[in-house]
Parts: C-alpha cells; sequence; structure tokens
C-alpha cells in the first residue's frame, strides 16, 4: 500500500521537493555571502563601522554596501518561507484525498481487497512524511538564515514562522486540513481556497490570540529613577528605555500601579499612563532634568512604576515546541476527522 | 433453495440519494454459479444495485447480503471474494498499465498476473502504455483485467461491453463464459444488450422505475411467456392462469404477451414463443407494475 500511496503523487512529490531545493539553494547562497560580510563587518579592524580603515580602505564600507544590497533579497526569501510549506501541505493533501474522491478512482480502491481505514492511513502517512521529507530541511536552512542575518528579535511576525521547526509543523497541519475539507467537500476546486482560507485565518489570528500565552512572561518593575530613565537603547527605528530587554518579544511598556495584581495589561498601562503623562505636563520641562523630576514627582503622586513584561528571546524554542505540538495536535484531529468522513463517502 | 445456494440476496433494499429514490423495496435473490444480467432502462437504478452490493455504498433501508454475509462498506474479507467493474472504468490515467496490474496485485491476495498479463496480451494492449493514452475500449479491457485477476468468486460487471467494438465486445462474452464457468463464479451483469443476455445469461433480473419486476431464470421466463394471437373478432377470452403484459393489434388480428401461471390451454388461440426481447421490451414497458415475488414455475406451460 506503501508503493501505491507513493506512485500515486510520486511526480508531484518531486516538482515539489525541486521547488524547495531551488529555494533552500537560494537562500543558503545569499545567507552564506551575508553571513560571512556581517561576521567581516563585525570583527576587527571594522567592529561595526563603515568608516574607512588604514591599509584597509573602504573595505567596512564596501560590506555595509554588500550587506545593504543583499538585503533585498530579504523579503523574497521570507516570502518564499512562509508559502513553501502551506503549500506543500495543501497539494500533498489535495492530491491524498480530494483529488481521488473527485475523479472517482477511489471506486477502484474501494472495491478491492483492503479496507477504506488502511488505504487512508497509507495515504496520509507516507503523505506526511513527504511533507516532513521536503519540508524539515527546508525549516533547518530557514533557521539557520534567520540567525545569519542578525535579526533583531526571532519574534517578529515576519520572523518566527521561519526561524524554527514550526514551519514544518505548519505544513504538515495543512496537510491534514486539507485532507479534512477535501473529505467534506469532495472537490479539489473548492477544497483548495477553503483550506488557504481557514490557514489564513488561523495563522493571522495565532500569534496574538495564542502565541503568547504559550509561555509565562517575565514582569520587570523599575522604579523612576534618573539613571534608569536617563538612557536609552536603539532597537531597529525605535528608542526605547535601556531596561527594555534586548530581543525580547515585549508585550506591554510603561507605567502601572506596582500594587497591580497578576501581569499587567495594556489596558491598564495605557489607563494610568494617560493620567502621569497629564501631571508631567503640568511642570516646566526646558531640559531632561526637569523631565526626569516631572515624571518623578508624578510617579510618586500616582504610585506607579515603570513596568515590562516580556518574553525573553531564550524562551523562543520552548515556544516553537509548544506551538507545533498544538499545530501537530489540531492536525491530528483534523486526521481523524477526515478519516470518520471518509468512512460516508458513497462515491 | 437453500440460502447457502445464493450468492446474492437483498430483501426490502431500498436507497434514497436526498430526495430522489434509486432503488424501492427490492427483493431478489441470484442463485450461485450463475451468470445473471441486470437490465433496465437509464435511471431505474441498476448501477445503484451493483455499487450496493460491491460496499461502495450503504442501503437506505433493507438488507443486502452476499454470500450469507451483509456487505457494509468496511467488510473488507467479503469484498476480497467480489470483483467489481464499474461504468466509468476508473483507472489512474498518468499511471502505465504495468503499474496498474502492480496495483491489483500489492492489494489483493488472490491476485492472478498470469491472468492479467495474458488476457491483456491477447488483445495487444502493451503493458508499458500509459493509461491515458489508451482508447476507450483499451481501458475498459484493463478495467475488466484488475476486476478478473482478483479472481473473484462473484463479479459484478457495469456495462461491461459498453465501450467495446464488436470483436472485443465478442471476446469479452467469450471470457466471461469460459473464466467463471470453470471454477463455478457467479456473475452479475448490467446491460442494455439483450442479445448479451440471451448468449451468455442463464439468470434474468429486470428493474424498472427503481423497482425489480422480475428475477428468475432465462430459461424459466422463456418458458413461462408466450404470444397468445387470435382474430379480432373471435371473442375468446384470455386463458386462465395468463396476465397480460403487452397487447397488440393489427387490422385484422389481437397479440397478447402474456406470463404463465398455470398449464395453458389452446382454446383456439395461437401460440408462439416470444423472443427474450420481446418479453424484456413488455415489462420495461409495463412500469406500473409493482415489485412482486414471481409465481411458482410449474412443470409445463403447454405445448406450441
Amino acid at each position: 500500500m506503501i508503493w501505491i500511496a507513493w506512485r500515486f503523487q510520486r511526480s508531484v512529490v518531486c516538482a515539489l521537493a525541486l521547488l524547495a531545493l531551488v529555494i533552500i539553494g537560494f537562500t543558503v547562497f545569499v545567507g552564506t555571502a551575508q553571513h560571512h560580510d556581517l561576521f567581516e563587518l563585525m570583527s576587527p579592524p571594522c567592529r561595526g563601522s563603515q568608516i574607512a580603515t588604514p591599509g584597509r580602505g573602504d573595505y567596512c564600507g564596501v560590506l555595509a554596501v554588500k550587506l545593504d544590497n543583499a538585503a533585498q533579497f530579504d523579503p523574497y526569501i521570507r516570502w518564499a518561507g512562509f508559502v513553501i510549506a502551506p503549500l506543500v501541505g495543501a497539494i500533498l493533501g489535495l492530491l491524498a484525498l480530494a483529488s481521488e474522491v473527485e475523479s472517482r478512482t477511489v471506486r477502484l480502491a474501494w472495491t478491492q481487497s483492503i479496507s477504506r481505514t488502511r488505504w487512508f492511513v497509507a495515504k496520509a502517512g507516507v503523505g506526511a512524511a513527504l511533507v516532513a521529507v521536503i519540508l524539515v530541511p527546508t525549516a533547518i536552512v530557514f533557521s539557520w538564515w534567520s540567525g545569519t542575518i542578525g535579526a533583531t528579535s526571532l519574534f517578529g511576525r515576519e520572523t518566527y514562522g521561519i526561524a524554527g521547526w514550526d514551519l514544518f509543523a505548519y505544513g504538515l497541519f495543512m496537510f491534514a486540513l486539507t485532507l479534512f475539507l477535501g473529505a467534506l467537500i469532495r472537490r479539489v476546486g473548492w477544497t483548495l481556497p477553503a483550506s488557504v482560507l481557514v490557514f489564513l485565518v488561523i495563522a493571522v489570528t495565532f500569534p496574538s490570540a495564542v502565541r503568547q500565552h504559550l509561555v509565562t512572561p517575565t514582569v520587570l518593575w523599575v522604579p523612576a529613577t534618573a539613571a534608569t530613565k536617563g538612557n536609552a537603547a536603539v532597537y531597529g527605528e525605535s528608542v526605547y528605555p535601556a531596561y527594555i530587554q534586548e530581543n525580547a518579544w515585549i508585550l506591554v511598556n510603561g507605567v502601572a500601579r506596582r500594587s497591580t495584581v497578576g501581569v499587567p495589561t495594556w489596558k491598564q498601562v495605557n489607563a494610568i499612563s494617560t493620567q502621569v503623562y497629564s501631571c508631567v505636563n503640568t511642570y516646566p520641562q526646558k531640559t531632561q532634568r526637569d523631565i526626569v523630576n516631572a515624571e518623578g514627582k508624578c510617579y510618586q503622586k500616582f504610585g506607579v512604576e515603570n513596568v515590562e513584561v516580556y518574553i525573553s528571546d531564550d524562551q523562543f524554542w520552548t515556544m516553537q515546541l509548544r506551538e507545533g505540538i498544538l499545530y501537530l495536535s489540531a492536525g491530528l484531529i483534523l486526521a481523524g476527522g477526515a478519516l470518520v468522513l471518509l468512512r460516508r463517502i458513497e462515491p | 433453495m437453500t440460502g447457502d445456494e445464493f450468492v446474492i440476496e437483498t430483501e426490502a433494499l431500498t436507497k434514497r440519494f436526498r430526495r430522489r429514490t434509486a432503488l424501492n423495496d427490492c427483493s431478489l435473490v441470484v442463485p450461485r454459479g450463475r451468470v445473471a444480467a441486470l437490465v433496465g432502462p437509464n435511471g431505474s437504478g441498476k448501477t445503484t444495485l451493483l455499487r450496493l452490493l460491491a460496499g461502495l455504498s450503504k442501503p437506505t433501508e433493507g438488507r443486502i447480503s452476499v454470500f450469507g454475509e451483509e456487505m457494509t462498506t468496511s467488510n473488507v474479507e467479503l469484498r476480497a471474494r467480489v470483483g467489481y467493474l464499474d461504468q466509468d472504468r476508473p483507472l489512474y490515467p498518468g499511471w502505465r498499465v504495468r503499474e496498474i496490474l502492480e496495483f491489483g496485485r500489492r492489494i489483493n491476495p488472490a491476485w492472478d498476473s498470469e491472468f492479467a498479463a495474458q488476457h491483456l496480451s491477447l488483445l495487444d494492449i502493451d503493458l508499458e502504455s500509459r493509461v491515458k493514452n489508451l482508447s476507450g475500449g483499451q481501458r475498459a479491457q484493463v478495467a475488466l483485467a484488475v476486476c478478473f485477476a482478483k479472481r473473484p468468486e462473484l463479479v459484478l460487471l457495469d456495462e461491461p461491453a459498453a465501450a467495446l467494438d464488436p470483436v472485443a465486445r465478442q471476446d469479452l462474452l467469450q471470457n466471461i463464459t469460459e473464466a467463471f464457468a470453470e471454477k463455478e463464479a457467479s456473475v452479475l451483469m448490467a446491460t442494455h444488450a439483450i442479445d448479451d443476455v440471451a448468449a451468455i445469461c442463464d439468470y434474468v433480473i429486470i428493474l424498472s422505475k427503481s423497482r425489480i419486476v422480475l428475477s428468475e431464470d432465462l430459461d424459466y421466463v422463456l418458458e413461462s411467456h408466450r404470444l397468445l394471437s387470435r382474430g379480432l373478432d373471435d371473442g375468446i377470452p384470455v386463458p386462465r392462469g395468463a396476465t397480460v403484459l403487452e397487447e397488440r393489434r393489427t387490422t385484422r388480428e389481437i397479440t397478447y404477451l402474456v406470463r404463465l401461471a398455470m398449464p395453458l390451454e389452446r382454446d383456439g388461440w395461437r401460440i408462439e414463443r416470444p423472443t427474450l426481447n420481446e418479453i424484456v421490451i413488455a415489462y420495461l414497458r409495463d412500469r406500473g407494475r409493482a415489485s412482486s415475488t414471481s409465481p411458482e414455475p410449474v412443470n409445463e406451460f403447454g405445448a406450441l
């Protein structure tokens, strides 16, 4: 039965594997150059600076330009990373069930000496294995690439999905989703858009609705002193207070009452911030010192402190693992649902 | 007959698709070792009945048993004993013929590779050809090879000769006769070709308007029907025990196609044997007839 399942999708699997190889090859090629240039730029004599150095001329400036030029490929690589997993899952899922039901070839298979359950388990099992064979190396390469380009945070929407093993879990989830919807709709032309739509809805809502709850966030209270408020750190194009954790996923950042029970929320922070900053504005603010003093007085008046709620970057792989398990569990449930529906199909 | 002698038994079998009733209260038996024909107009329920028997779908009401066991969509052991040829000949279009046979070999324990290869070789079908490049008749032959090579004890054929040329059609009928007579397998064949029925079948089932209107031995069917003719003005009543299926009038004569339930007395009638074609058409035209148990055969229906 494994041979039959493989034979059925052989040519499509080869085409998808070829596509994945092209994407992997391009990513490795671009990523290797980026990695080399970034390493050189950050090492002596450049040490992160683009200024010309004695004996090397404009070497550092050239490196910086090369990195800028290479960065133009980043959006394409990210786009390919986001598309490859659901694409592979959807196409193999369609082939495994909806296509066979629609073309009525199940009448041939289901009148032989084999049960529908065994037929489905073989087809779904081989399909899932092929999804894994294509996506595991793809996920490894994208994970490596995300690290080499010096992404400031792996938690960003444009990075998280391709920076870990979840790429593979997304592909398997899409495969199971397409199996289920294929058993329900039984038409390739409708199953594909329905699967894409459901997947997109989940992909868009999951980060805000579920992902941030996968691990317990850290709550950092910082007293309003000149030492902490006077320093600033630059992350990307934004300026943050220095106590903000580097590369962390910041869930909440602002001021809140120290007496707040549990993890402060944006709602609580926004409510008190309005009052605190109105208070600050009542004081003269000619110098930075004036601002710090005004904040100190107002913080004391309202009983608030700076607070940061964040998930540190060392939690990344724990989150990837938990999210992956969630997607794979949902995929298993969908595959079970597909089997139940399949037993009722009268082709 | 006892239950063991029937390969197929259905009892009050009904199949509905939403509002449409495809089969309605059908009860029939097919004795073991027979080549049975399933005859009826388009949409009469032949394909639905075959798919139910093949375990592809479930009845809405009633019972269906094959070899004395209930046929369900999950009864694999039973399906291994049943071969089914679908009217659409569903084969994987991108596969080579050799791969289709390999498919059959891998999932059928009783698969006869030699038979399949020999059957297709006799028909000059190249095993390396892709299914999508075969003609309709060749595809039908490949589907038949898969069906027969499974070595089933019961074969369900849905319009097996529909896409075949006259020679291939003749060969197919010969195959059915030879292949299944040897091992006492049973065949149920849905067909529109009454000539095929007369040539190879020994049992006939007529479906009309989703109901079974006749299910009998072919010989008995031929023996229990007669054409009775008399002059228009003779005024002789239809004999006792004869049920009129069809009436034909000319300017001078009236002819009845009747079904006999008891020996016939001549009583001035001119008696002829109808052809099977005439009998089938008479039943199909008489669509108001409800499904009923056929009368028990009698020894003699009257000499011609």
